[in-house]
């Protein structure tokens, strides 16, 4: 099937009215999570995975992929106007968008960050469209050893990217791995670490464990606190356009921020907020006379357009390989497997409604969220003065209902409150939970396939690097593991240098 | 922080030991067969060298200064919503979803801010019943009856 043969077919599911709404619901419920400050794209989704069980596997992804995309487009609203961004790839937004605001050009800022999102979500997902069945064929030619080196790299990768310290994040990740052990053995059938109890014999429930990390963890956070945002700007309908000017600079900032941010989704990461840094940073370096830090427009478009199309291109991996490389895609790949579809390279030739009727999707959902965040930019805001009491109180009972509903376990509930503790303790000390919701993942195939290798190889470690995609992948991860180290004897010497010259 | 961190470090450790000796129960195999424990075990001893170096790296400073620990309401505060939710799991079996929810919300409603009694009762009724209404009579969710039928 060619990309635009799929293209019609994926149109022809998500255009089915199931899949609109699911595509319409996810959008509106995106915009929302964006918006509000705390709860995040991954937690949401958390909490609507065991709704998503109800749905065809397509109709789920497709609702699940618009929370993630529609997110982005919500973040920015807060940041704009009230200077908090409403999720971790809007902070560098509240850097010149703010200050837009503070100069009386919110309504620009939010129309250029709306259009710029709408631009990099669709253009992401003609990438998306290009490079997945591409590397979904190349993949084929993968073995248990070249998954192995893939899985490991991911894991080591977010473990150094991710926010925080690197042995906090190899700690968090190995705590995922053991968690990951429970259950029955994959290989043999032995049960373990099930203490005798036949409900651990599935293992610990991937959905309550991510809903506890991350939605129990923020009611507690937000609980402790006792107070509230500050007031809310308003924006008339006749604010929202920018001048011609602002277009001039804000378009190619558009497009950079695209490229980059699309780029930046492929690599093991949190590539949504990775790709604002890197886009703004860019946008710095070239356009030396614009005022950065006291309202630049070009560091609204750029790291806006960068989010929305990290996005697209962080389903690249997951739909293509079955290896999702952050959070997010990690919980699109949980809902699948939950629906008994396994992501992988036959994703594109098994299920082709799944992998283009979300492809499909994200044109409609794209579309949706322009007309949303714009003319009800008003409307979003004001979200915002619902009392925290009552939309926390909201997101724990969902959190429990909606965690025993996967598969009507108490142990589940026990799970959710277990990992809720334990989030809420890594956000007192700083350490990142996403390496450890990537381990609960990635546990398996990493175990399966290390084994399974062993076998091939009746023993011999080096087939992990006697085959060459297999070795280019660990040397990445080694790359990735001691880069840092190097750089930073190379810059102590470099001072040592300087200092014995003068 | 250091102290919490090292401490942290040191209940993980804890655990740690007890996961490795778990682990070692499992049949071992060999490198050309590894067995059950095999893996189990790799993972063991990778969290006890992260813990180690975690905490080797708070002794050394190289972690963030403070730690914003609440102060006393924020406190109660965090266990009364805990509670709020312990309650949730004890009530369930017993009583279903309907009646075991509204300790779950009326008591989170009230630390965090709702005063008065009739906005408390309003808001209450409402999630207990949309929850219910959500899960148990669209998405078909079966519950536990509970000792009064919901």
């Amino acid at each position: 099937m060619t990309p635009l043969e799929g293209l019609a077919y994926g149109f022809s599911v998500a255009l089915t009215p199931p899949n609109i709404g699911a595509a319409l619901l996810g959008a509106v419920l995106g915009t929302l999570v964006g918006v509000l400050p705390g709860i995040g794209p991954v937690g949401a989704m958390a909490l609507l995975l065991p709704i998503t069980l109800q749905m065809p596997p397509e109709t789920a992804l497709i609702m699940l992929a618009a929370i993630y995309y529609g997110s982005m487009y919500g973040g920015s609203t807060t940041s704009i106007l009230l200077n908090v961004p409403g999720e971790a790839a809007s902070v560098i937004t509240t850097i010149e968008g703010y200050q837009l605001a503070r100069r009386g050009r919110a309504g620009a800022a939010l129309a250029v960050a709306a259009v710029g999102s709408f631009v990099a979500g669709s253009l992401g997902v003609v990438g998306l469209m290009l490079f997945a069945p591409a590397l979904s064929s190349f993949a084929l030619s993968f073995g248990v050893p070249e998954f192995f080196s893939l899985a490991l790299l991911g894991l080591v990768a977010l473990s150094r990217v991710s926010g925080g310290r690197f042995w906090p994040g190899i700690l968090t990740l190995s705590l995922g791995l053991a968690v990951a052990t429970v259950g029955l053995d994959p290989i043999s059938g032995q049960a373990r670490f099930t203490f005798g109890l036949v409900e651990l014999q599935g293992g610990i429930g991937l959905v309550p464990a991510v809903m506890g990390l991350y939605g129990i963890a923020e009611v507690l956070s937000v609980a402790e606190q006792a107070g509230g945002l500050p007031g809310i700007r308003t924006v008339r309908w006749r604010e929202l356009f920018p001048s011609l000017g602002e277009w001039r600079r804000a378009a190619p900032a558009i497009i950079r921020g695209t490229a980059v941010g699309f780029f930046v989704g492929l690599i093991p990461g949190p590539s949504t907020v990775l790709s604002t840094f890197v886009s703004y940073n860019l946008e710095r370096r070239l356009n030396r006379r614009a005022e950065f830090g006291r309202g630049a427009i070009e560091g609204v478009a750029g790291p806006e357009s960068a989010n929305n199309a990290a996005t697209s291109g962080a389903m690249v991996p997951m739909l293509s390989l079955g290896i999702p490389f952050s959070p997010a895609t990690a919980m699109l790949l949980a809902a699948l497997l939950v629906q008994g579809v396994r992501p992988g390279p036959l994703l594109v030739k098994e299920h082709p409604e799944i992998f283009w009727g979300v492809v499909a999707s994200m044109y409609v959902g794209n579309a949706a969220l322009l007309i949303l965040n714009l003319p009800l930019v008003g409307l979003w805001a004001s979200v915002l003065r619902i009392p925290q009491a009552i939309l926390l109180t909201g997101v724990l009972l969902l959190t429990l209902v909606g965690a025993y509903s996967v598969d009507n376990s108490l142990l589940d509930l026990l799970t959710l409150m277990g990992a809720g503790l334990a989030g809420y303790l890594f956000r007192k000390v700083g350490f990142d939970p996403a390496p450890l919701v990537l381990a609960l993942v990635l546990g398996p195939v990493l175990e399966n396939s290390f084994r399974q290798s062993l076998f091939m190889s009746q023993g011999s470690l080096l087939i992990f690097i006697q085959r060459p995609i297999s070795a280019l992948l660990l040397g990445l991860a080694l790359l990735v593991l001691g880069a840092p180290a190097l750089w930073g004897l190379r810059a102590a010497h470099k001072d040592r240098e300087e200092a014995e010259s003068v | 922080m250091r102290a919490t961190v090292s401490i942290i470090c040191a209940v993980v450790l804890g655990l740690d030991g007890l996961y490795i000796a778990e682990a070692l129960k499992y049949p071992l195999g060999t490198l050309s067969r590894p067995g059950a424990g095999f893996y189990p075990l790799l993972v063991g001893i990778l969290i006890g060298v992260a813990a180690l170096a975690t905490a080797a790296q708070a002794q050394r400073g190289g972690v963030d200064p403070e730690v914003a620990w609440p102060d006393r309401s924020g406190v109660l505060r965090v266990l009364a919503v805990i509670a709020a939710a312990l309650s949730y799991i004890v009530l369930l079996p017993c009583t279903g979803q309907l009646l075991a929810a509204v300790p779950a919300t009326a008591v989170p409603l009230r630390v965090m801010g709702t005063r008065r009694w009739w906005q408390l009762a309003g808001l209450t009724a409402l999630f207990a019943s949309g929850s219910y209404y959500l899960f148990a009579v669209i998405l078909r969710v079966p519950f536990p009856a509970g000792i009064f039928g919901g």
